[in-house]
C-alpha cells in the first residue's frame, strides 16, 4: 500500500514530525513501513525561464540556452530536443545535489568549448519513474505547463516536495488500505487531531437505474449519478499528488475516482452513463465468453465462476477487477454512473488470480472491504468534483451495529504478564476511536466500524499493548511442573547415525525433496512419488520416494567445482506407500584418504563402503552376526550388478549399496561413484548403543595361517561364518589376508588365505588342543563346502 | 713403573675413531695376549716383593684402562647413534596424510545446539510430518479455507486436503489435539517446511523451521519474552537483547515479530541490520484462543505462547552465511567450514 506524507497530513495533523520518524512510529505500532523515499530528489532547484535557445557551435545535438533565474542569467548547455524559448523549466545551479543525475553534484563545466552553468532538469533526473511520464518527458527536459515564480525554490511550488511510504500491511489490517483510516490510526499514535469528514451522501433522489443482485458473492451494491460534468486535466500539483500515490494522471473523472478509492479504501468504478444501453444493472455469475474487451484494451476469457456486472445483456465489468471498454469513461464523458459495492473477497481473488490481473481495485477487493464506507468514497468524489451527487440507488448497504467486547482487567494482566493502569488502557482505546466503558473490573469495548479485525478480548489486549509499548513487557520464565520425557527412537537413530558417520570422516549434506519425474525415474523402483498440484516448475514437481538423486546432484555440483574427493551422507524423510520413511544415503567418490606424494592413497571402492556401513551398524548396536549381504539382480537400474549388494539386518532387507551403474555415471557425467541407500525405518527395533564389558583374557593368543582351495560358488563370508560357528569360544578372530585366482588351482576354484587367532579365556592352550581346533575346522569346511588345504 | 705403556695406551684410546678400533685396542691391552696381560704373566720370575708391587700396579693400570676404554666406547657409541639418526632424518615440511574429515551440516549443528537449549528447559522434541493435512497446517490454526492470511504462505498442494507443511506449527496443532488431559505442554518442534517461493539469496522453497509451544494456566507474553531472551543469549552471546514489534499471525493474538540487537555492528548500524541496529529473527505471540478451543482446550483456563523461526536465517546470522542456497548446494568448500564443535 502506497501513501504519501502530504496526503496523510491532509487528514491528520502530523505535527511536523519527519517522514522517517513517522515511519518508525508506524513500524513500532505494527504497520510495517517497507520504505520511505522522497517523491523527487534534488537540492536547491529553482524555477527558470528560458529566454534564448541557440544551436551549439560545435555540436548538432546540443543547445546553448540563456536561462533567467531572477538574480542572474545562466548560460546552460542542454542536450534535450524539446528545450524551447519562452518556457518555464526546473534549473539545477552549480552546487546542486542530484542523486539521479549523471553527476551527483552539478558543476560549472565546459561542453564542447561552451561554458555551461548548471542543468535544466528532466523528470528522470528528479527520480520520477518513467511509468508516470509521457514519451516527450522521458526523452527530454521537463517543460512546465504555465508561468511560475522565477528564481524561487521549484520542488515545493510544483508539488514535488512529498514523501512516499510503502506499507506492508498485515492481512488483519485491510482497513488501512484507506488513507483516512490510517490517518485515524496515526492520530491515535501521535495524539493529534484528525480532520472530520463527511461520510455520507445526502441526495434522496433515486436514479432510474435498477439493481438486481443475483449472486450472493455481491454483498452490497450502489449506483450514484453525476450529471453535466466537464472533463479536464488536473493541475500540475495534483498530478504529482497522484504520482505520490502511485497513479498516473489521465483526466479528472478517472483521477478523482482513484483518489476517492485510496482515501476511503473502497474501490469505486465509473461508467459513462450515456454508453449504458439499458437501465437495469444485474450482478451475476454463470456467463462464459472468450472475448471480453476490458478498458485496458485487452481481451479476457470469462468463465462461469466469475462475478459480472451486466447492463441488460451486455457485460460492463468483471466485478471488482476491471470494467469493459464499451462502458468506460473517456474525454467526452458528460454523465457518470459510479458504482460503490462490496463483493466477496474469495470470488474476486479467484477471478483476479485466474486472469493474473491485479488492478488497484482487485488488490483491495482481495482483502475484506469495509462495507460501512461505501458511501464515504462517493462523498470524497463529491468534494473533488465540487458537485453533489444527482441521484442514487443502494441495495443491501449495511448499518453498523457495533459488537461489545468484555475484557476483564485481570485477563489483560494474565495475557501480558504485566499490569497496565486501567486509565491508560481506556485512553489508548479512545484515541483509536473505540468506545469504552469501565465497570465491574471489566472494560466494555465497542470498536469503530472499520476495525472489523477486533472481535475478541485478545484483539483488544493487542490494541492496548501495541500502543502502550512492547518494550514494557517483562522477561520471566514459565513456571511449570517438570515432566520427564524421552527422546524418540527415530530421533536417537538419526543422531547416533550422524555421530557415527561424521566420526568415520563423512560429511553430512541436506538436499531438496522436490524433483522432476524424469530425474526421479533414474533411481526409483516403484515410481510412486507424489505429484504437486501447483509446482514452482517442472524441476520441482514431485516429492521424492528415494533420496539418491539429491546425493547424485551434490556430487555433480562438487565435481563442477573440481572437488573430486567426496565422502557424503544424508538422512532424509522420503514418502511412499502413503507414509514417510527415513533413509540414510551415502555417496563416495575419489580418494577417501590420501598422501599423494608418498603414493599412499585409499580410493573409494565397494569394500570401503561396505566397511563404513558395517562399522556404522556396529556402532548403533547391530553387530556383524546380525548383518547379511546378498547379491543384487543382474538388470539393476542404477547399480553395477557385479559390484553391489543388498544388506539385511535381523533377516530384514534394509537397503542396497555398491558402485553406481556405468550408464548412470555416463548420464550424470560423474566419476566412479559408490552409493548406499538404507531405509532406517526398517531398523524399528533400534534401542541405541548398549555397551557391555567382557573381561580381557589373561592367556596367550596363538595365530595359525590357513591357505584354502575353495570352490567358486562358496563365498568368503560363508567360510568365516562356518569357522566362527564351529568353535566360537576359542576362535577370537578370523582375518582374510589373501585371495588368489590362478590357473594352477583346481578348475572353478580359488584360493583364500586366513589367519586364525585362537585363545582360551581360562588357560594356556597346548599344541595338541590347537591342532585339534584347526583340524575340526578343516574337516567341517571339507564336509560342508568341499574345501581343501592348499598344498 | 709402566708410565710409558700407560701413556701409549691413553694416546691410542684418544686417537681411536671407531668402536672397532677401540675393540682392537682392548684386545691389544687387556686381551689374552694383550700388553697388560703379558706383564702379569711375566711376574712369575720376580721376587715376592716385586711381585706384590707389580701386581698392585698392573691391577691399577688395568682398571684405569678399562675406565678410559669404556668412557671412549660410550662416547663413540653415542656419536654413532647421532650419526645414524642424522642419516635417518626426513623432511618434516612435506604434507601430512589427508584424513577423511567428517562434518555435520551447519543446520544440524545449529539444531543440535538449539535442541540442547530447549531440552535443558524440559521441552519435548517433535518432528512432525513434512506432508501434512490442510486441517493441521491451516484450519486448526485459525485459518479457515479462503482466509486472507493463507496468502502470506504460498503453499504447495498435492490435492485439496494434502499439502507440504508451510511451518512446524502443524506439529503443534497435532500435539494440542493428541494431548490426553488437555493440560500443560512444553514442546520444541523442527523440520523441513516448504513455501512456493522462487529460490534466491534469501528465499528457498524448502527450509528448516524451528519453533515451540508452551501451554499452561498463566503462560504470558512476558514468559515468551523471557524464554526468547534466554535463547537469544544462548545463540548469540550474553550481550544479546531482543525487541518485540507488533505484527499479525492468524494463530497468535497478540502477535509480535522479534528482533535481536545486531551482533555484527553492536547496534550502531551496518548493512546486515539495514542500519537499524536490529535484525528480525522470528515471529511469535500468545496463541489465539481459537487454536486452543479447536483442540478441545478450555481457553479461559489455559493460555499459551508459540514461536517459529527459519533455521537458515538464524544459521546465516550466527555463521555469517550470505546466501540461503549454500545450505542446499552442499559445496564441500562450504561444508568443511563447519567442522568445529559449535
Amino acid at each position: 500500500m502506497i501513501v504519501s506524507y502530504n496526503k496523510l497530513n491532509e487528514f491528520v495533523d502530523l505535527n511536523n514530525i519527519s517522514p522517517y520518524e513517522l515511519a518508525d512510529i508506524l513500524t513500532n505500532a505494527g504497520i510495517e513501513v517497507d520504505s520511505v523515499h522522497p517523491l523527487a530528489q534534488g537540492s536547491d532547484l529553482v524555477i527558470g525561464f528560458v529566454k534564448k535557445v541557440e544551436k551549439h557551435p560545435n555540436s548538432d545535438s546540443l543547445y546553448v540556452c540563456q536561462v533567467d533565474v531572477k538574480d542572474e542569467i545562466l548560460q546552460i548547455v542542454c542536450g534535450a530536443a524539446n528545450v524551447k524559448e519562452n518556457t518555464y523549466v526546473i534549473v539545477a545551479k552549480p552546487g546542486c545535489e542530484m542523486e539521479y543525475a549523471k553527476v551527483p553534484v552539478i558543476k560549472k563545466v565546459d561542453l564542447g568549448g561552451v561554458e555551461s552553468n548548471g542543468m535544466i532538469c528532466s523528470l528522470n533526473e528528479l527520480g520520477i519513474p518513467e511509468k508516470f511520464q509521457t514519451k516527450e518527458q522521458i526523452d527530454g527536459i521537463e517543460v512546465l505547463d504555465k508561468p511560475y515564480n522565477v528564481g524561487e525554490e521549484a520542488l515545493s511550488q510544483l508539488g514535488f516536495d512529498d514523501y512516499i511510504f510503502d506499507l506492508d500491511l498485515t492481512p488483519n489490517r485491510s482497513d488501512l488500505y484507506s488513507i483516512y483510516a490510517l490517518a485515524i490510526e496515526v492520530g491515535g499514535l501521535l495524539k493529534t487531531k484528525v480532520k472530520e469528514v463527511n461520510l455520507n451522501v445526502e441526495t434522496d433522489k433515486e436514479t432510474d437505474f435498477q439493481i438486481e443482485i443475483e449472486d450472493e458473492a455481491c454483498l452490497s451494491y450502489g449506483l450514484f449519478e453525476f450529471n453535466d460534468l466537464e472533463v479536464a486535466k488536473v493541475s500540475y500539483q495534483m498530478k504529482n499528488e497522484l504520482i505520490a500515490l502511485n497513479f498516473k494522471d489521465r483526466f479528472n473523472l478517472v483521477d478523482y475516482a482513484n483518489l476517492a478509492m485510496v482515501i476511503s479504501g473502497n474501490p469505486i468504478h465509473t461508467f459513462d452513463a450515456d454508453k449504458l444501453k439499458s437501465k437495469t444493472i444485474t450482478i451475476k455469475k454463470g456467463i462464459e465468453t472468450d472475448n471480453f474487451l476490458a478498458l485496458d484494451d485487452k481481451y479476457y476469457k470469462i468463465i462461469k465462476d466469475d462475478l459480472l456486472i451486466m447492463c441488460g445483456d451486455e457485460i460492463i465489468g468483471i466485478a471488482g477487477v476491471i470494467g469493459s471498454k464499451s462502458s468506460a469513461v473517456d474525454e467526452n464523458t458528460k454523465n457518470l454512473i459510479v458504482e460503490s459495492a462490496v463483493f466477496s473477497h474469495v470470488s474476486i481473488r479467484k477471478t483476479s488470480k485466474r486472469l493474473d490481473l491485479f488492478t488497484e481495485a482487485s488488490t483491495r477487493f482481495n482483502k475484506i472491504i469495509n462495507p460501512y464506507t461505501s458511501e464515504f468514497a462517493i462523498a470524497i468524489l463529491e468534494e473533488l468534483l465540487n458537485k453533489k451527487c444527482d441521484a442514487v440507488r443502494k441495495v443491501n448497504y449495511p448499518v453498523y451495529k457495533p459488537v461489545e467486547i468484555e475484557v476483564k482487567t485481570s485477563k489483560i494482566s494474565r495475557v501480558l504478564g504485566i499490569d497496565i493502569p486501567v486509565e491508560t488502557s481506556i485512553q489508548i482505546l479512545k484515541d483509536l476511536m473505540f468506545e469504552v466503558e469501565y465497570h465491574d473490573d471489566s472494560l466494555f469495548v465497542k470498536p469503530p466500524s472499520y476495525r472489523k479485525d477486533v472481535t475478541i478480548r485478545e484483539d483488544v489486549i493487542e490494541e492496548i499493548i501495541r500502543v502502550y509499548g512492547y518494550d514494557k513487557i517483562a522477561t520471566t520464565m514459565p513456571t511449570q511442573k517438570i515432566v520427564y520425557n524421552k527422546l524418540s527412537s527415530k530421533f536417537l537413530l538419526d543422531k547416533y547415525t550422524k555421530d557415527a558417520l561424521v566420526g568415520l570422516g563423512l560429511r553430512e549434506i541436506i538436499t531438496y525433496q522436490l524433483y522432476s519425474k524424469e530425474k526421479l525415474d533414474n533411481f526409483s523402483i516403484e515410481q510412486e512419488y507424489m505429484q504437486l498440484q501447483n509446482p514452482l516448475n517442472k524441476e520441482r514437481e514431485y516429492f521424492r520416494d528415494n533420496p539418491i538423486i539429491g546425493m547424485i546432484e551434490a556430487i555433480q555440483y562438487n565435481n563442477s567445482y573440481k572437488h573430486m574427493d567426496l565422502a557424503l551422507f544424508e538422512i532424509s524423510d522420503v514418502f511412499f506407500q502413503n507414509k514417510p520413511h527415513t533413509f540414510l544415503t551415502i555417496g563416495l567418490s575419489g580418494y577417501y584418504e590420501s598422501n599423494l606424494w608418498q603414493k599412499q592413497t585409499k580410493k573409494a571402492d565397494f569394500y570401503l563402503l561396505k566397511g563404513i556401513i558395517l562399522e556404522w551398524l556396529e556402532k548403533i548396536g547391530f553387530s556383524y552376526g546380525r548383518v547379511l549381504i546378498k547379491p543384487i539382480e543382474k538388470d539393476h537400474p542404477f547399480l553395477h550388478p557385479g559390484k553391489a549388494a543388498y544388506i539385511s539386518v535381523n533377516n530384514k532387507d534394509i537397503g542396497i549399496f555398491g558402485q553406481l551403474h556405468p550408464a548412470i555415471i555416463d548420464k550424470f557425467k560423474l566419476k566412479e561413484t559408490y552409493i548406499a541407500n538404507i531405509n532406517l525405518t526398517q531398523l524399528d527395533n533400534f534401542v541405541g548403543r548398549v555397551n557391555k564389558y567382557k573381561p580381557i583374557s589373561q592367556f596367550p593368543v596363538v595365530s595359525r595361517d590357513l591357505s584354502l582351495v575353495v570352490p567358486n560358488k562358496v563365498n568368503a563370508e560363508d567360510i568365516v561364518k562356518l569357522i566362527r560357528k564351529g568353535n566360537s569360544k576359542l576362535i577370537k578372530e578370523v582375518d582374510i589376508f589373501d585371495v588368489y585366482y590362478g590357473q594352477e588351482l583346481l578348475e572353478n576354484h580359488y584360493s583364500l588365505s586366513l589367519t586364525l587367532k585362537i585363545s582360551d579365556d581360562k588357560k594356556t592352550l597346548d599344541e595338541e588342543t590347537i591342532s585339534q581346533v584347526v583340524n575340526t575346522i578343516l574337516t567341517s569346511l571339507n564336509t560342508k563346502y568341499k574345501i581343501t588345504l592348499r598344498s | 713403573m709402566f708410565e710409558d705403556l700407560k701413556e701409549g695406551i691413553i694416546k691410542e684410546v684418544n686417537d681411536a675413531q671407531s668402536l672397532d678400533e677401540l675393540k682392537q685396542i682392548r684386545v691389544a691391552t687387556l686381551g689374552k695376549k694383550g700388553s697388560i696381560t703379558l706383564i702379569t704373566k711375566d711376574v712369575k720370575n720376580k721376587s715376592p716383593e716385586e711381585r706384590k708391587v707389580i701386581g698392585k700396579e698392573t691391577n691399577e693400570l688395568k682398571e684405569y684402562v678399562e675406565i678410559i676404554i669404556e668412557q671412549k666406547r660410550m662416547f663413540l657409541a653415542e656419536r654413532k647413534m647421532m650419526q645414524e639418526l642424522e642419516d635417518d632424518k626426513i623432511d618434516i615440511f612435506l604434507p601430512g596424510t589427508k584424513l577423511p574429515s567428517g562434518s555435520y551440516h551447519p543446520l544440524t549443528l545449529l539444531l543440535n545446539d538449539v535442541i540442547e537449549f530447549f531440552r535443558s528447559l524440559g521441552y519435548i522434541i517433535n518432528e512432525g510430518f513434512e506432508i501434512e493435512e490442510d486441517l493441521y497446517n491451516f484450519e486448526r490454526l485459525n485459518m479457515e479455507k479462503d482466509h486472507p492470511a493463507r496468502d502470506m504462505q504460498d503453499t504447495f498442494y498435492f490435492d485439496s486436503t494434502l499439502l507440504l507443511r508451510t511451518h512446524t506449527s502443524s506439529n503443534e496443532a497435532r500435539a494440542l489435539e493428541e494431548s490426553k488431559d488437555k493440560g500443560p505442554i512444553r514442546m520444541f518442534s523442527y523440520g523441513k517446511c516448504y513455501r512456493k517461493d522462487e529460490d534466491d539469496a534469501t528465499h528457498s522453497h524448502q527450509f528448516m523451521q524451528i519453533g515451540a509451544l508452551v501451554v499452561d494456566e498463566d503462560i504470558s507474553l512476558s514468559d515468551l519474552k523471557g524464554t526468547l531472551t534466554a535463547w537469544a543469549k544462548h545463540l548469540f552471546g550474553d550481550n544479546t537483547q531482543i525487541r518485540f514489534r507488533p505484527s499479525y499471525f492468524p494463530f497468535t493474538e497478540p502477535s509480535v515479530e522479534v528482533d535481536i540487537n545486531c551482533h555484527i555492528c553492536g547496534g550502531t548500524g551496518c548493512p546486515i541490520c539495514k542500519h537499524s541496529g536490529w535484525i528480525e529473527i522470528l515471529g511469535s505471540g500468545v496463541s489465539h484462543p481459537n487454536i486452543l478451543t479447536a483442540a478441545g482446550y478450555d481457553a479461559d483456563k489455559y493460555q499459551a505462547f508459540a514461536f517459529g523461526a527459519g533455521a537458515e536465517r538464524i544459521a546465516m546470522l550466527k555463521y555469517g552465511v550470505d546466501d540461503i542456497r549454500s545450505f542446499y548446494n552442499n559445496n564441500i568448500e562450504f561444508l568443511e567450514q563447519f567442522n568445529k564443535v559449535k
